[in-house]
């Protein structure tokens, strides 16, 4: 498991946003937690997997892309919010993310 | 095969190239007319150059995808591909077009393929030279996450094409199944079967749309079949239950669920996409009656296993080897035949 920081919900929060700002080309400050990614922003799980491949780089995961799929099916992610909250469950769990069902 | 080409920068077309970025391919990339060439341009190299910040990749990479991959809205690009992954709206007179011109324009071994997920490979030959290389190739989105494609192979399709195709299949490591086209979109009509089901109960008022979706989501698929169809797009829905309606022989059973598709399209609700479908964002929640869950559940299992069984004997299939492409399908595990 990765170590988990108090800096990390930040790094995670700003890499989000301004992923999203520059890829949806919208101003940062527009958006919130709660922007909804699909229809405020017109975001697409194509982005998802993106940030998913820079946040296994930047913290070294151990996860396979279809064992987030499989936990994503069970909990979309609809919300900027939503989408931080399940990066920083796969950066603390990697490849135990689905015994979180369990 | 090294040199493919993609047509079409709609949802499918764009996964695929993103995915095939990875690998050794050369990649031609072909938009459409209409497309705003420059802004798919800039959008690429600005993905490329944040996964070049973000460490994904070293410089050296970068430089060689800048040179491995065209994106144009010529078609005479295409010409040195060995295999073509057509993946345009789907609309039959729309695809074949297309073919037909690149049929003049491609080398006479490429090889011809449609992502399409309803129209069937042999309608969409463009002469006599093509029809040993041409096949359906019927990949799901995200493709990096779905890993299993469907091959739909004509009559005429020639055992080296087939051959190759399943060798371009393992060379991106995805799993297939092989289908003749009376089987063609098999993943999918065993789904709509049981979507229809779920619709006619709707329909009948035997149970309300939410509480179909927690039925569906508690025992079958992540996702209810209402939520699916609003996801996916009912204008994508429609033409796509029109199709397999067409290739069924008991294609009656649809028609209601076809004109509801219909009478949504037309006035506007879309799904998701335009926030209205089945599902409206101000629609109060209608659970139904609790006391007839084990009911509905029970008729739509039926009805899936029904299907499920039916399209196993068709294709010949081992039903295992259907469950795993449905798992890989859904993302998740499927009921399995007891």
């Amino acid at each position: 498991m990765a170590l988990i920081t108090e800096n990390t919900r930040k790094e995670v929060t700003d890499i989000v946003y301004n992923f999203f700002a520059d890829e949806c080309e919208v101003d940062i400050k527009d958006l919130h937690a709660d922007t909804n990614i699909i229809k405020d922003i017109d975001g697409d799980s194509l982005m998802f997997l993106e940030l998913i491949e820079i946040f296994k780089k930047k913290y070294t995961l151990e996860i396979e892309l279809k064992t987030i799929g499989k936990y994503a099916v069970k909990h979309p992610v609809q919300t900027i919010g939503q989408l931080i909250d399940m990066q920083m469950l796969i950066i603390e769990h990697e490849n135990k993310l689905l015994e979180l069902d369990q | 095969m090294d040199n493919i080409g993609i047509i079409g920068e709609g949802k499918m077309g764009t996964n695929l190239l993103y995915y095939l970025l990875d690998m050794h391919f050369s990649l031609t990339w072909i938009c459409s007319p209409e497309a705003d060439l420059e802004k798919i341009r800039k959008h690429f190299r600005k993905r490329l150059e944040r996964s070049l910040d973000a460490g994904l990749f070293d410089e050296e990479r970068f430089q060689d995808i800048l040179i491995r991959v065209r994106i144009s809205s010529d078609l005479n690009d295409i010409s040195t591909c060995d295999l073509i992954i057509e993946t345009i709206i789907e609309e039959l007179e729309a695809k074949k077009n297309l073919f037909r011109k690149l049929d003049s324009i491609a080398n006479p071994g490429c090889i011809f393929t449609s992502n399409s997920s309803s129209i069937h490979p042999s309608k969409l030959i463009p002469s006599e030279e093509r029809k040993k290389q041409f096949a359906g190739l019927h990949f799901f989105y995200p493709v990096a996450l779905k890993d299993i494609a469907e091959i739909i192979v004509t009559e005429e399709t020639s055992p080296e094409t087939l051959e190759k195709i399943r060798a371009f299949l393992h060379s991106i490591r995805r799993k297939f199944l092989v289908l003749r086209e009376k089987d063609s979109f098999i993943l999918n009509r065993i789904f709509l079967d049981f979507q229809n089901e779920a619709f006619l109960m709707v329909q009948e008022k035997k149970a309300t749309l939410h509480q179909v979706d927690r039925i569906v989501r508690d025992r079958f698929f992540p996702l209810g079949v209402f939520e699916f169809f609003d996801s996916v797009g009912l204008d994508v829905m429609l033409a796509s239950v029109k199709n397999y309606a067409e290739q069924d022989a008991d294609r009656e059973r649809f028609l209601s669920l076809i004109r509801k598709l219909d009478e949504l399209v037309s006035a506007g609700k879309l799904g998701m996409k335009t926030r209205e479908g089945f599902y409206a964002e101000d629609q109060p929640r209608d659970p139904g009656n609790p006391e007839s869950d084990d009911e509905i559940a029970g008729i739509l299992r039926e009805s899936y296993f029904a299907s499920f069984r039916k399209f196993c004997s068709s294709s010949g299939i081992p039903p295992a080897e259907i469950k795993t492409a449905m798992d890989e399908y859904f993302g998740a595990d499927t009921p399995a035949l007891s």
